[in-house]
């Protein structure tokens, strides 16, 4: 750990933040001519621009009644509103024991992850709040921070940020609904090592009307480690040890059952219509973010 | 079986010694390796899919532990070196003669005749039973063991591998003399000869088993090979020389060569030799001038071979003389000594004659004089000295003497008679020890030849005016002959030796050892006798210095200089050897068989089987361990 605290003070230097303009311009090209800064929640509210009818209900709202259909069809539609609001996003964060193997470290790719996609929303004028999990402790959030300007001190929050503890995906996503009442985004990174699994987590946030998206980092390596013979494998989590032989045969196995529980992962979101990202080490961030800004969502 | 390293104690000792910690190590649980992993899960599901039985895993440790085990006895085995007792009364005792004279640099077969008789005395060494004992005997010239009585093959082999193919003659009697006086005494005498086969047949069997390897093709082994070389200058024109040479084709069919004749690099002639076969050409090159001193005679294009395809010759080179003749005056004396155009003479009467004066004169001739102190020249010729002053003493005077004892070998008699010689009167000489009579009458020297204080010396005890000698053609021959041998310069003298014989060759003048310096630059040390000559044994064809290696003290008169180095020259000039037709080996009437390989009991000792096996065996326990079959 004595090497990691010179290093991450190198994560943000300037060749960082460069691309972190680049891609801050580039998501304005991406997304020019579709709408400005600000973001619209699909919610009725008192918002100026018509978004839908629906039924009338009794308890609506009357005055939002469409009188003109009801002349035409003499039917009682209600007409809706996308509410401006600003748009929140939340980064949870892994920070669990597991962030810290790879090469690099899993946690140093998830961090660079997140200081972008934060400076590309905080210039979209949206609010970033950093939330990392791991462990039975909680740990205190950033709190949602608005502009340009507050980038340092995302960086500076990542910075602090240490691998350690359990994964427990459900238990961060429900501590995220229940302090957070400002639905929005949630950009979930995380290398999806909890063995309750990352479904729990996921229904959560959108049972409570959050948008998640699923960023899976890993190292490639993971799935084809340099081990051999007689070993005894220790969970770096949980503590469990487990004796194994490995064998050529062993690691080829290991390797499909790994992209085998990758590809659950992505399945599950697929079906819940979750955007769902991979996010190799080897894999640069910026790639990853601009994959991201491709597949919309993030910014609209 | 029997241990020649440990004993039996003490390999199950070195056995017990590591199988006990084998034992326990394997009867102790291994510590496994800890590796953390981020995600343990991922690897039950694996594992769970490939969880091995119990007692297949125990089974597989257990084979595990046997392969180490068959590995530690295997090593204790091998350390006790066990041999196979053979059966004393089947052991043989090999003498393996392997032919290493010049036929065998013949490259008839690929690469050539000794690299395949190598292969083939291997054969023969791998062949020996494990009782077996063999000894290695290089046959060429001067037939040596190269071995002592040796079992261990790769010490034979060895021995093997360092013969080499010489540019001499093979002494198959020497080799069979030799390799009888090895196998006496000993069980199963065996004699197993590998060579090309021109040995001669051997009339009387030699003692034990005599084998026969022949090495060689029979087709393509032509060859046309120079058997002799000879160059001399002319006694009395030594300006001219002639060249004598002998061509054999030993092939069985007719062979076209280019013989080409040289003489210090440059071609004297070229001639096309058309050679029937088994033919014998002789080339005589008579009156042949210059002043070359090297002569090579070259045939080519090159056959089988190449030994035999160039001869060597050296040109005795000519040696100027001074000669000083003390005479009142003698007609016959001073013609005769004109005749030789090497001499340059000079006359001084007796009563101008001083010491002095004769400094610098190679010869002095005294004719009816003698000083009472002898000059310091090379050599010394007395004709009628007076009896008081005379250097040999006299011991009586007689009348017309005839000459009945010469010593007709002597090189101061060469190509002279000297019977019927009219005498009037002469001395007759006390010999002392050293001194020849080269003619006597009735057995009282009148001519005497001999040595004083170095220097050579010519006595004749008559004057030349009172006898018919003069009107000889003897005369000036004798003259002639006299100042070649106080110049040392022997017309006899080889102009070229041959290989795998004694050479008799001249020192330098003053020289007490004289060394060697072969073609290839090895060298030889020897003596240089009273009669001025050393002894080599010479093995190399090509031309060969002579170097004085040490000076003889104060130099023996005047006219000697620092000792020079000269030159000889050598030929392998033996037509045996150049014919070069692989042959069978006849003993007594019979072929010899080729040799009875395999004898009893394995000849290679077992250590080294165990130890491979031992190999063999790591090496499947290490495949066993990468391919998962026993952990």
């Amino acid at each position: 750990m004595a090497e990691a605290a010179p290093r991450k003070q190198d994560l943000f230097d300037e060749q960082f933040l460069k691309k972190l303009e680049y891609l801050a311009i580039v998501s304005r090209k991406v997304f020019a001519g579709r709408v400005r800064a600000e973001r619209r929640s699909r919610k009725v509210g008192a918002g100026i621009e018509f978004a839908d009818h629906r039924d009338y209900a009794p308890g609506d709202d009357i005055r939002y009644l469409d009188w003109n259909l009801y002349g035409r069809l003499e039917k009682l539609l209600l007409r809706l509103f996308e509410e401006e609001e600003d748009l929140h996003v939340y980064l949870l964060t892994d920070a669990s024991g597991s962030m810290r193997t790879g090469h690099p470290p899993k946690l140093e790719h998830a961090m660079k992850l997140a200081a972008a996609l934060a400076y590309v929303a905080l210039s979209n004028l949206d609010r970033v709040s950093i939330v990392p999990f791991g462990g039975e402790e909680k740990r205190d959030p950033l709190p949602p921070a608005r502009g340009k300007g507050r980038i340092f001190k995302v960086f500076n929050f990542l910075r602090e940020l240490e691998a350690s503890g359990r994964t427990h995906l459900y238990d961060a996503a429900a501590e995220l609904v229940h302090r957070h009442k400002r639905r929005g985004l949630v950009v979930l990174t995380s290398d999806f090592y909890d063995p309750d699994g990352v479904e729990g987590a996921l229904n959560v946030l959108r049972h409570h009307r959050f948008e998640p998206i699923a960023i899976h980092v890993y190292d490639p390596r993971e799935a084809r480690p340099e081990l051999k013979g007689d070993l005894e494998i220790v969970d770096c989590e949980t503590g469990e040890a487990r004796p194994v032989t490995i064998s050529s045969k062993v690691l080829a196995a290991f390797a499909r059952e790994h992209e085998r529980y990758l590809a659950d992962i992505e399945s599950f979101c697929a079906s819940r219509a979750i955007p769902y990202f991979r996010a190799p080490t080897d894999l640069a961030f910026d790639e990853l973010v601009l994959q991201i800004f491709r597949r919309g969502g993030f910014l609209r | 079986m029997s241990f020649a390293g440990l004993s039996g104690l003490g390999v199950l000792a070195a056995f017990a010694a590591v199988a006990g910690p084998l034992v326990v190590l394997y009867l102790l649980k291994m510590r496994r390796r800890r590796i953390e992993v981020p995600f343990v899960k991922l690897w039950q599901h694996v594992l769970s899919e490939r969880e091995p039985t119990s007692w297949l895993q125990r089974l597989r440790r257990l084979l595990s532990l046997l392969l180490q085990l068959a590995l530690a006895a295997l090593l204790a085995f091998a350390l006790g070196d066990p041999r196979m007792a053979g059966r004393a009364h089947d052991a043989r005792s090999v003498v393996l003669v392997i032919d290493c004279s010049a036929s065998m640099q013949a490259r008839d077969v690929t690469p050539s005749r000794m690299a395949k008789a190598r292969a083939e005395a291997r054969k023969v060494v791998r062949g020996l039973g494990g009782a077996d004992a063999a000894l290695i005997l290089r046959m060429d010239a001067e037939p040596v063991p190269v071995t002592g009585w040796e079992t261990d093959g790769h010490a034979l082999e060895r021995a093997i591998e360092s013969l080499e193919a010489s540019d001499d003659a093979a002494d198959f009697d020497g080799a069979l003399a030799l390799a009888g006086d090895a196998l006496r005494g000993r069980t199963g005498p065996t004699i197993v000869v590998v060579s090309d086969g021109a040995l001669g047949e051997i009339r009387r069997p030699p003692a034990g088993d005599v084998r026969f390897v022949r090495v060689g093709a029979s087709a393509g082994a032509d060859n046309v090979g120079v058997t002799a070389f000879n160059v001399r200058r002319y006694p009395l024109n030594k300006s001219s020389y002639e060249v004598l040479l002998e061509i054999v084709n030993h092939s069985q069919k007719p062979a076209q060569r280019t013989l080409t004749l040289e003489a210090d690099g440059e071609a004297v002639d070229v001639a096309k030799l058309d050679l029937a076969p088994g033919e014998k050409l002789r080339r005589f090159y008579p009156n042949l001038s210059g002043a070359q001193s090297r002569l090579l005679a070259r045939i080519e294009p090159h056959d089988a071979l190449v030994l035999d395809d160039t001869a060597y010759a050296l040109l005795p080179p000519r040696k100027k003389q001074r000669v000083l003749v003390v005479t009142d005056g003698n007609l016959f004396l001073e013609g005769g000594l004109l005749l030789d155009e090497s001499a340059e003479v000079d006359r001084l009467t007796p009563a101008a004659y001083a010491t002095a004066r004769a400094q610098g004169y190679d010869v002095v001739v005294f004719d009816r004089f003698a000083p009472a102190e002898p000059p310091r020249a090379r050599g010394l010729l007395y004709i009628a000295p007076p009896r008081a002053q005379s250097p040999i003493a006299v011991r009586s005077e007689i009348k017309r003497p005839f000459l009945t004892e010469l010593a007709e070998g002597h090189p101061l008699l060469r190509w002279i008679t000297l019977t019927d010689v009219n005498i009037a009167e002469s001395s007759v000489f006390a010999l002392e020890r050293g001194d020849v009579a080269l003619a006597s009458s009735l057995h009282q020297p009148i001519i005497v030849a001999g040595q004083r204080g170095g220097q050579k010396m010519l006595a004749i005890g008559f004057d030349l005016r009172r006898s018919d000698l003069p009107m000889r053609v003897a005369f000036p021959v004798l003259l002639v002959d006299a100042l070649d041998w106080f110049a040392g310069d022997d017309t006899q003298l080889a102009s070229s030796y041959r290989t795998g014989r004694p050479w008799r060759v001249a020192g330098p003048p003053g020289a007490s050892q004289v060394t060697l310096i072969d073609p290839a630059g090895g060298r030889a040390l020897a003596e240089v006798g009273d009669d001025g000559f050393a002894l080599f044994f010479g093995r190399h064809v090509g031309f060969h210095r002579i170097a004085a290696a040490a000076p003889a003290g104060p130099a023996s008169g005047p006219a000697s200089g620092p000792a020079a180095d000269s030159w000889i020259a050598a030929n392998l000039a033996d037509p045996n050897e150049s014919d070069i037709t692989p042959r069978a080996l006849v003993i007594a009437g019979r072929t010899a068989p080729p040799p009875d390989l395999g004898g009893p009991g394995p000849r290679r000792r077992l250590w080294a089987l165990l130890l491979v096996a031992a190999i063999a065996l790591s090496l499947f326990e290490w495949v066993s361990y990468q391919r998962r079959w026993t952990v």
